[in-house]
């Protein structure tokens, strides 16, 4: 309350609360209005034949509802991070690609135009798809439904096509605008917003199938899911840090020094990939028939089957790690603490350093990956086996999402109401 | 009909206005993955920002297509 009060009263966290509020309603308004063409009497009757997993509950869900309701924030923002886990592979395999991440902020804005650049192309083949499907195989979406567009053909296709790229796009913008003007990750409170929205739908479902003896031990096991998930996304290793040769940059002379490493390094991206990624063949299943393709796809329906564990497992492992090797350099740390006269006690600065930096983030990293799989499957394996609840879609990722966001969230507010506000050149004269 | 035509119009253009000037918007250094991430603050990088009119220009287009799309959903019902 007290935290609530005091950043209100200082007027630069209020105009910045405002502008995300106000930022965030107009991204839930876009997630409500329907795409032009779209007949919106039919969808709303085929809308009540459509189930909540798989695939397409999972793209719905991360849309907050937008995609089945063909809004125009039907794609969100998901088409701008694909485009951005793609250009930071490229970044780390490609030649140009890296010496443009390593060329300061002039290289970083030039990659941040490439990466919307192939945001635009990702959401503009993916909206094709979308527009083309609902357009011819309706069916594919809605089970049993008929056109859900009022007039179908080329134009009204390509209307709708134009229409999803522009709200993906706006979406990003609106994001980026949360970022620089408003508090918190503008993309991070996006996608939570979007999960949030989906929370009430989540929540009936479950409770239409969980028997009412169930509730209270449901409700329990949210509980320490939740506590779980904020002790370990606040948890990080110390490494202690001596200075040599000055004063630390904290200003306390003489007080122990110490590089944070958090243990969720790669943060509530990599769950979010794997659920998307693994519910790729889930899509594809029906498409492939009776097959070999058909039948490992089948596999990986059961979500709560040996099949998706293991995928699901080697995909947030394998991402958390691709993560560290772009994002984090031991050799670059090593470096920076060298020259600002640093080291790590019984450590000489350098590859010793480094060595030692590399093997603590690893083992981190590993049980950050360990971390990111029980809190996705848990969850969902301890309600199968426990009251029988078949697929919700997310689940232990959605409480992830909410408590990751708004840790993050908060403690950008909290530093930004402990910082002292100097009056302006202006507020001077 | 013709209203309805006129309308999808309205709406293709401004669709394919807003994605010329959202591409054309640079964004503030520090973006992309690196961001969503967690590494971006409030306030990075603005010098590397877009200039004052092509900001105003874009409102302008975000505003156009924002009417477009509540028409379309008028004239849709």
């Amino acid at each position: 309350m007290s935290l609530a009060l005091a950043a209100w009263s200082r007027s630069g966290i209020a105009r910045r609360l405002l502008i995300t509020l106000g930022l965030l309603a107009a991204f839930r308004v876009g997630a409500g209005i329907p795409a032009p063409g779209v007949d919106a009497g039919a969808l709303r009757a085929c809308l009540e034949a459509v189930q909540g997993g798989g695939a397409v509950g999972v793209a719905n869900l991360l849309s907050g509802g937008a995609l089945l309701q063909l809004a125009v924030f039907a794609l969100g923002v998901m088409p701008y991070i694909t485009a951005s886990i793609a250009v930071q592979m490229l970044g780390s395999t490609v030649g140009p690609v890296a010496r443009l991440r390593q060329a300061g902020p002039e290289g970083q804005a030039r990659l941040s135009q490439y990466t919307r650049f192939a945001a635009a192309a990702l959401s503009g083949v993916q909206a094709a798809a979308l527009a083309a499907t609902v357009t011819y195989r309706p069916g594919t979406l809605y089970p049993g439904c008929g056109p859900v567009v009022t007039d179908p053909g080329v134009p009204t296709l390509a209307v709708l096509a134009l229409t999803l790229v522009a709200g993906s796009l706006l979406c990003v913008f609106l994001g980026e605008l949360i970022t620089a003007h408003g508090v918190g990750n503008g993309l991070s409170l996006l996608i939570l917003a979007s999960v949030v929205a989906a929370l009430p739908g989540q929540v009936h479902q479950m409770a239409s199938q969980v028997p009412t003896a169930g509730w209270g031990l449901a409700g329990l096991g949210l509980l320490l899911l939740v506590a779980a998930v904020v002790f370990v996304e606040q948890a990080a290793y110390r490494v202690p840090v001596v200075y040599a040769t000055h004063t630390p940059p904290t200003g306390a002379a003489g007080a122990p020094v110490y590089l944070p490493l958090r243990l969720n390094q790669a943060g509530i991206v990599p769950a979010i990939i794997a659920s998307a990624v693994l519910s790729l063949p889930v899509a594809l299943a029906g498409e492939a028939g009776e097959g070999l393709l058909g039948q490992a796809a089948s596999w990986l329906v059961d979500t709560t089957g040996p099949v998706y564990l293991v995928a699901y497992a080697v995909v947030v492992a394998g991402f958390c790690f691709f993560q560290l090797a772009s994002a984090y350099d031991p050799d670059r740390v090593a470096d920076q603490l060298r020259h600002a006269g640093a080291f790590i006690p019984g450590l000489t600065p350098g590859d010793p350093t480094s060595d030692f930096l590399d093997r603590v983030t690893t083992r981190l990293t590993a049980a950050g990956a360990v971390y990111l799989v029980w809190v996705a499957l848990l969850p969902a394996l301890l309600l199968s086996a426990t009251v029988g609840v078949g697929k919700v879609p997310l689940g232990g990722t959605t409480v992830l999402i909410c408590v990751a966001v708004a840790l993050a969230t908060t403690d950008q507010l909290t530093s930004g109401v402990a910082r002292p506000r100097f009056p302006t050149l202006k507020e001077t004269r | 009909m013709f209203l309805n035509q006129l309308v999808q119009v309205c709406c293709a253009v401004t669709s394919l206005a807003l994605v010329v000037l959202i591409l054309t918007h640079r964004s503030p250094a520090g973006g992309g993955l690196s961001a969503l991430l967690g590494g971006a603050s409030a306030g990075q990088g603005r010098s590397s920002g877009p200039t004052k009119a092509l900001v105003r220009l874009t409102w302008v287009g975000v505003a156009a297509w924002s009417v477009s799309m509540v028409a379309a959903m008028v004239v849709g019902r």
